[in-house]
């Protein structure tokens, strides 16, 4: 078997089960992350998607089916601490995850709730703070950073308690496009020092950067492949009313109308396509 | 309506940032101190007692480079009420000792030396914890506030009462005040676009009034129920599971220093309590 | 790789419920402390009423509601907050007296947590012979006053039978759940009221007489204000409660 960090098998969430009005949110998924991979989820208001990732570190608990973190069953209570450090996730709104008063107490609190000795404190929280580039603002009141800022203490505060994988639960929602280059630019890094991400997200472009998407609709996997294959296959994303990323659409679009293009998927592939015709075109 | 405005920058602690022993000394040596002091200031119900505590009480001050004046601000705008007060206490005073010795009396209304002694001690003893207050708060983060609390009340945690959960609740609260504040004016602005009126309240509409305070106040509480549920999520998260086995990155050590202030502040509320209750101070 | 278990197991899933709520119970506590301090920092906690003072508090329903929905402990934090906020932010002596400012404020959302449990099953015929000994009471007391102050008592005996007869026909249209909400708000809102001024009274800030007139003037518009927005707040609450859960998927 592949080394995965995460198994989720069979995995059923019901809302207010027992209650008159039960909803429920995921109805059977299977899902493998191997380490080191870069996954999107992807999905409408309502398919599952936030469920889904709230499973993966204990936060809920499958009403059916199991999930697995480095082998460890998220139902063993003796095991969430291990699973809550080893997968680590990161909210919408930033605001209402800080507890400190100040940036550097805020990265602390993680490895504090670990119990670590001051000493080691310190150095986790210097290189989480080095890594987030917030070296500079470590004895600023995480209120007063900017929404960019805000979002990368965010991640410096789950990057101190050393994670294996990191789940991005609609993290840069709010965020500016410049605010959220810097917080995909961190990502970038870590991915490739070998860390694990979940991405959930609204955003296709955003997808686009990932080795695999993974579509939920109305709690099941829908669709999933790496992101060229992923949006390729135009019937099915019609049909769960899901959009390609602008670069891909406009690709299609100048197929459509006869300009022979390579497969394309970010923006930087699509100019330099363009850039490429146009230099053929001359060049006739 | 100037109460909405500047709602963001409200917060319990208006910590000034200036270079003071005062300021370098350990929270729980503050907060020690200052209950002490608190204690003493409101037992002290005789002439010298007070003496010794206000000028104790402003040395500490001028110690900590803060203005009496400055400290002082915050009660002008009700200096009226308080003298109306004091004269009404003077002049209707009727406790027990109220019979002893009538200085002047002229009708119903007279003043006695009882009389006087409390309208007097009133009035110090307001000033005295007025710069209590400012010394504690103005030379005392809120974090170092929260931790000066945490240790102080760890003992509690070994009873198995909650004694860390009660600092993190106060942590939690000092952070959400600006925040809370930010969308209570965002609450105001999009009622009053939709035509909600909130200046011009007359008094006598007091039912309308209440109606109208519901509609902002729900509004916030629902908003805070939020935050606190997103706020559990991520506490979870991250691996809280309240105080038990939590270490910290930032410790103070007691020195010299505070050890005398320790002992100072229990000598001074011990001296006020013998000499009140034992010596019979005048 | 653990062995396949479908279903979690009672106990396992007790003890996973039991420590999020503890937590959940330090955020709600936060949060209502921090709505307790915006509104004694700020003006927004102030009513006008027609009285000399010219305002009534609302900053106390914060501890009710907390109280009511959290629990006595939580009740008595928050409530220890507005007290210590109250006294830090006094600006007449009788408030930076911390047995007058502080200790009061401790049993704000301890007797409406209590009073909430008692009456939350009680049936609409017990609530009524309730009201009626508690106006029994009232007059009682009203025709001991008209002994001393004449007109006092008789504006309180007055007030006394039109609340009731008000609570009266409230109860018969309203559903028990609220009316319970309305009665614990109530007994929240005049702990605050009468322990202040009984501990006012006793450290000699302000006669007897004085107090009885304060308590007529403020108490009265804070239990009615209070009672009015303890409901909304909670009704909201409980209805978005459940449509959360539905988006949170």
């Amino acid at each position: 078997m592949a080394d995965f960090l995460i198994r989720v098998e069979g995995l059923r969430y019901v809302y207010g089960a027992g209650s008159e009005a039960p909803v429920e949110a995921l109805k059977g998924v299977d899902l493998a992350v191997p380490r080191g991979e870069w996954l999107a989820l992807i999905g409408h208001n309502g398919s599952g998607k936030s469920t889904l990732a709230k499973c993966l570190n204990a936060l809920l608990l499958p009403t059916a089916g199991e999930v697995w973190v480095k082998g460890l069953n998220t139902r063993e209570r003796a095991h969430w601490l291990t699973i809550r450090q080893t997968v680590g996730i990161v909210f919408q709104n930033p605001d209402n995850q800080f507890v400190a008063s100040t940036v550097e107490e805020e990265v602390a609190f993680g490895p504090e709730n670990l119990g670590l000795p001051p000493a080691v404190l310190r150095e986790r929280v210097d290189e989480a703070l080095e890594i987030s580039g917030l070296t500079a603002l470590r004895q600023a009141n995480p209120h007063s950073l900017s929404a960019g800022q805000k979002g990368r203490l965010a991640i410096a505060s789950i990057l101190a308690m050393r994670p294996e994988c990191l789940i991005l639960d609609e993290a840069t929602a709010f965020l500016d496009p410049l605010a959220r280059e810097a917080v995909l630019e961190l990502l970038g890094r870590l991915h490739q020092q070998g860390m694990t991400l979940i991405m959930v997200t609204h955003h296709m472009g955003e997808a686009a950067l990932a080795d695999r998407i993974v579509a939920l609709a109305e709690g099941r996997i829908a669709l999933e492949g790496d992101p060229r294959a992923f949006f390729a296959d135009e019937a099915a994303l019609r049909r769960l009313n899901l959009s390609a990323p602008a670069a891909v659409a406009v690709a299609a679009g100048l197929r459509e109308r006869g300009v022979a293009l390579p497969p394309i998927l970010t923006e930087r592939e699509l100019v330099e396509a363009l850039v490429n015709v146009k230099e053929r075109l001359w060049a006739r | 309506m100037a109460g909405y405005e500047g709602l963001r920058y409200a917060s319990l602690g208006q910590y000034i940032p200036l270079d003071s022993p005062i300021h370098r000394a350990d929270p729980r040596v503050k907060l020690v101190g200052a209950a002490l002091l608190t204690i003493a200031v409101a037992i002290a119900t005789t002439y010298s007692a007070n003496l010794l505590l206000f000028v104790a009480i402003f040395a500490l001050l001028k110690w900590a480079r803060l203005r009496a004046r400055d400290a002082l601000l915050s009660v002008r705008p009700a200096l009226a009420f308080i003298l109306l007060l004091a004269a009404m206490q003077l002049l209707f005073y009727n406790g027990p000792e109220a019979q002893t010795k009538v200085l002047v009396a002229w009708g119903p209304l007279r003043i006695s030396v009882a009389s006087l002694r409390v309208v007097a001690v009133s009035l110090v003893r307001f000033v005295d914890l007025v710069f209590l207050t400012s010394l504690l708060l103005n030379t005392t983060t809120a974090s170092a506030l929260t931790y000066g609390l945490e240790r102080l009340l760890a003992p509690l945690d070994a009873l198995g009462l909650p004694g860390h959960e009660l600092s993190m609740v106060g942590a939690i609260a000092l952070r959400f005040i600006p925040i809370l504040g930010e969308a209570l004016e965002t609450i105001v602005q999009a009622q009053a676009s939709r035509g909600a009126s909130l200046g011009g309240r007359s008094r006598w509409q007091f039912l309308q009034n209440a109606r109208r305070m519901a509609a902002l106040i729900v509004p916030l509480f629902v908003e805070a129920y939020r935050r606190a549920e997103e706020m559990t999520l991520a506490m979870q998260a991250r691996c809280y599971r309240g105080g038990r086995g939590r270490t910290h990155l930032i410790r103070y050590r007691l020195n010299r220093g505070d050890y005398a202030a320790l002992g100072a502040s229990v000598l001074l509320f011990g001296g006020i309590l013998v000499g009140q209750y034992i010596a019979h101070w005048p | 790789m653990s062995k396949h278990r479908p279903t979690v197991t009672r106990q396992e899933k007790a003890l996973a419920v039991a420590s999020e709520r503890a937590i959940r119970r330090v955020t709600t506590a936060g949060l209502l402390l921090a709505i307790t301090l915006l509104l004694v920092f700020t003006t927004i906690g102030m009513f006008p009423v027609p009285t000399p003072a010219g305002h009534a508090t609302i900053a106390h329903i914060p501890a009710i509601i907390g109280g009511i929905l959290e629990g006595p402990l939580v009740g008595l934090l928050v409530g220890m907050g507005f007290g210590f906020a109250s006294f830090a932010r006094a600006t007449i002596p009788m408030f930076k007296d911390p047995l007058v400012a502080i200790v009061p404020r401790l049993f704000i959302g301890v007797t409406a947590s209590f009073a909430f449990f008692a009456v939350r099953r009680a049936s609409k015929p017990v609530l009524a012979i309730l009201l009626a000994v508690l106006l029994g009471f009232m007059l009682l007391f009203s025709w001991q006053m008209a002994g001393t102050i004449l007109w006092l008592g008789i504006t309180w005996g007055v007030l006394s039978v039109a609340g009731a007869a008000f609570l009266f026909w409230w109860m018969r249209r309203e559903d028990v759940q609220v009316v319970a909400l309305g009665i614990a708000a109530a007994v929240g809102s005049l702990t605050n009221t009468v322990l202040v001024l009984s501990a006012a009274v006793l450290r000699g800030y302000i006669p007897q007489e004085a107090a009885w007139g304060i308590g007529l003037t403020h108490g009265v518009p804070e239990v009615i204000a209070s009672g009015i927005i303890t409901v909304a707040v909670v009704t909201a609450l409980r209805q978005i409660g459940s449509r959360w859960r539905r988006a949170r998927l």
